[in-house]
């Protein structure tokens, strides 16, 4: 307990001295920053947006902890000081362990500043699963990481100029592969591009083989920091193609977000023939949704006959219960939206059914808009048209959406 | 290797302070070996080891601080022998080093930096803040003991690195040029400090500068590309000078002994 209470000493008086100080102070500000300027309004209730905001800000955090961590541990070997510790009992590895610590203990700081922020300034009432919080752990995982790999990379590399490099590689890692299209899309851990409605959670297999993926880099970095042989950096980065292997191969063709585990009874609400089901957490909106599928359902009746039974995704649902994806919070297009969950759905991939299905919905828009002049030039004609006309044109779209030879 | 041994003034009639057997050691990427076959043995509290730049003088200062290997032969401190590698951490703990141009972190105070040393030399937790302040207050710096390390001059940096190499009152002290850079007034003061720590344990000083050596030394080591030059006593070392052995009376068997560095 006494030895714990001294490596504590140790770390807390290298955590508040030079780069480990002004770099977390650093960290803080820009996590301070991020989470007071970032808009938190568009977010949906629940855990599953704020976390992941702070995993996409944990992609500024990482590189300057990788950094931060370089400078600190090449200033140990440059000074002679690593030297020094080389030539004590406790050795070498005992003075990474303390720069390692003093640099990641701030970052993490800074991390959990920011999740503090965001969670406080973001309506949290919504859902909250488990899978959510994953989301927390990949970002602290990322940024552990990119300190171990920063430090280890003092060992191959030990010179100034390898902290600022260690940065901006760890940043364009991060930012880079998050746009990749295809498995190399896995290699980074960030989902700037995903928006989570109240039926999404991150998918706990992808999320889960990143966050195993970094601890392996972790453990890698952990390796060359202890026993510092060129034996142990090729089995780093032989780690390093395996946790790229495996977090590929876990993920491969796999999205990153599942449905939650649907509620055994959803709030459901009938009108004018109409049936609509939503998560429990979209209540307060069902009215609104549901008054929208009535209306493009009544003033479509005369032409053609849209589904009766609507549920938003993720909720069991019967054969003919189509799925409606309400708007997001402070965006009121329950029409359009009740425009877009009405339209069927193609049967293929073939060009005359998506073409099809793309004019039914231009005729629905136009009808819900009253503006003749949605719609290309077909869709203009035919709403110009007698009802039979329309009605004709419509069935003969319809049938269409499923040609699928 | 216990604290009361450390603690006790060295005695010559201990037996051998240190001694080298075929000690050689070879660098991976370099033909000529750094240290080839040295053997010597030293009875005095306080060895210097002279050679030319290249002569495998922090080589030897490496093998012995253990932070390499011999890659033949062996040798021993006190009662510990590099070959029983089952006691290094003891041996660890119980020696003092004071690198070439160490740079202390500047953030660090003083006391701040030898403790942290005291960790490193696993020192009893105890022990750790008595022991801080007696190594501050041997190199006359316990008024300096919450003073940032950036603000010391060269000299009381200097004096701080011997601080921090005394915490663990050690039974054998290694200093790697410890005068290097410093002004005249403020190699003289080192030398003191220096003479004042021999009293307490085995040191051993690399060096390139006589008046180190004239200094403090008892005995001298002689390297020159890897080998054994010569190997006794100070005055065996200058057998001509009269009186004290000084520097200049140092100077002269070493220019003896290798001819190229007087050109």
């Amino acid at each position: 307990m006494r030895a714990g209470h001294r490596l504590a000493g140790v770390i807390l008086t290298d955590a508040t001295t030079g780069t480990p100080l002004v770099t977390g102070l650093l960290a803080c500000g820009v996590a301070l920053g991020l989470g007071l300027l970032t808009d938190t309004g568009g977010m949906l209730a629940g855990w599953a947006d704020p976390m992941n905001l702070t995993l996409t800000a944990a992609a500024f955090l990482a590189p300057v902890a990788a950094g931060s961590a370089n400078a600190h541990a090449t200033s140990l070997v440059l000074s002679g000081s690593g030297d020094l510790a080389a030539t004590s009992p406790r050795g070498r590895s005992a003075a990474y362990l303390v720069s390692v610590v003093s640099v990641a203990a701030w970052q993490v700081a800074a991390y959990a500043l920011l999740a503090a922020v965001v969670m406080v300034r973001s309506d949290s009432a919504g859902a909250h699963s488990p899978a959510m919080l994953l989301l927390g752990g990949s970002a602290l995982t990322l940024i552990l990481a990119c300190t171990g790999i920063g430090a280890a990379l003092s060992i191959v590399v030990p010179s100034r100029v390898t902290a600022p490099a260690t940065t901006l590689l760890i940043f364009l890692w991060v930012y880079l592969f998050s746009y990749a299209g295809g498995p190399a899309r896995l290699l980074s851990p960030i989902y700037p591009e995903i928006f989570y409605q109240v039926y999404l959670e991150p998918r706990v297999r992808v999320v889960g083989a990143q966050i195993l993926a970094m601890a392996a880099l972790l453990a890698g970095a952990a390796a060359v920091l202890a026993w510092r042989r060129t034996r142990v950096v090729l089995v780093v980065v032989s780690v390093l193609l395996v946790a790229g292997a495996t977090v590929t191969g876990l993920g491969a063709g796999t999205q990153a977000t599942q449905f939650r585990h649907p509620p055994t009874d959803p709030p459901c609400r009938s009108s004018h023939g109409v049936r609509l089901c939503v998560w429990p957490e979209s209540r307060n909106r069902l009215t609104e949704g549901l008054q929208a599928l009535v209306s493009v359902r009544g003033r479509a009746r005369r032409f053609i006959e849209l589904p009766t039974d609507y549920h938003e995704p993720g909720l069991r649902s019967g054969p003919d219960s189509v799925e409606y994806l309400l708007p997001p919070p402070g965006q009121e297009t329950f029409l359009f939206d009740a425009v877009l969950a009405a339209t069927p759905v193609p049967a293929c991939d073939s060009s005359k059914s998506l073409r099809a299905v793309d004019r039914i919905q231009s005729w629905l828009m136009s009808l819900m808009s009253d503006d003749a002049t949605v719609g290309d030039r077909e869709v203009r004609r035919i709403r110009q048209a007698p009802l039979q006309e329309q009605r004709a044109w419509l069935a003969d779209n319809l049938r269409n959406t499923r040609a699928c030879s | 290797m216990n604290t009361s041994a450390v603690d006790a003034p060295h005695s010559s009639s201990a037996g051998p302070s240190l001694s080298l057997v075929d000690l050689s050691f070879s660098y991976r990427r370099s033909a000529r070996p750094a240290l080839c076959d040295v053997s010597a043995r030293f009875t005095s509290p306080s060895v210097a080891v002279l050679g030319p730049n290249g002569a495998g003088k922090s080589t030897l200062f490496r093998l012995i601080a253990t932070v390499a290997s011999p890659s033949r032969g062996s040798f021993t401190v006190r009662d510990w022998s590099s070959a029983e590698s089952g006691r290094l951490d003891e041996f660890r703990a119980h020696i003092g080093v004071v690198p070439q141009a160490l740079r202390m972190p500047g953030g660090y105070t003083c006391a701040d930096f030898v403790r942290y040393v005291a960790w490193l030399r696993r020192v009893p937790t105890a022990e750790v803040e008595s022991r801080v302040e007696d190594a501050l207050q041997t190199v006359d710096l316990s008024d300096l003991a919450n003073t940032r390390i950036k603000q010391l001059s060269g000299g009381m940096r200097q004096r701080l690195t011997l601080a921090q190499s005394l915490v663990a009152k050690p039974s054998l002290l290694l200093l790697d040029e410890p005068t290097v850079g410093l002004d005249p007034r403020q190699r003289t003061e080192f030398r003191g400090l220096l003479g004042r720590v021999k009293d307490r344990c085995t040191v051993v000083l690399a060096t390139h500068l006589v008046d180190d050596v004239a200094a403090v030394a008892d005995e001298v080591l002689v390297l020159d590309r890897g080998r054994l030059v010569f190997a006794g006593t100070l005055r065996q070392l200058c057998p001509d000078a009269s009186g004290e052995v000084d520097g200049r009376a140092v100077e002269e068997a070493y220019l003896r002994l290798i001819p190229g560095e007087g050109r």
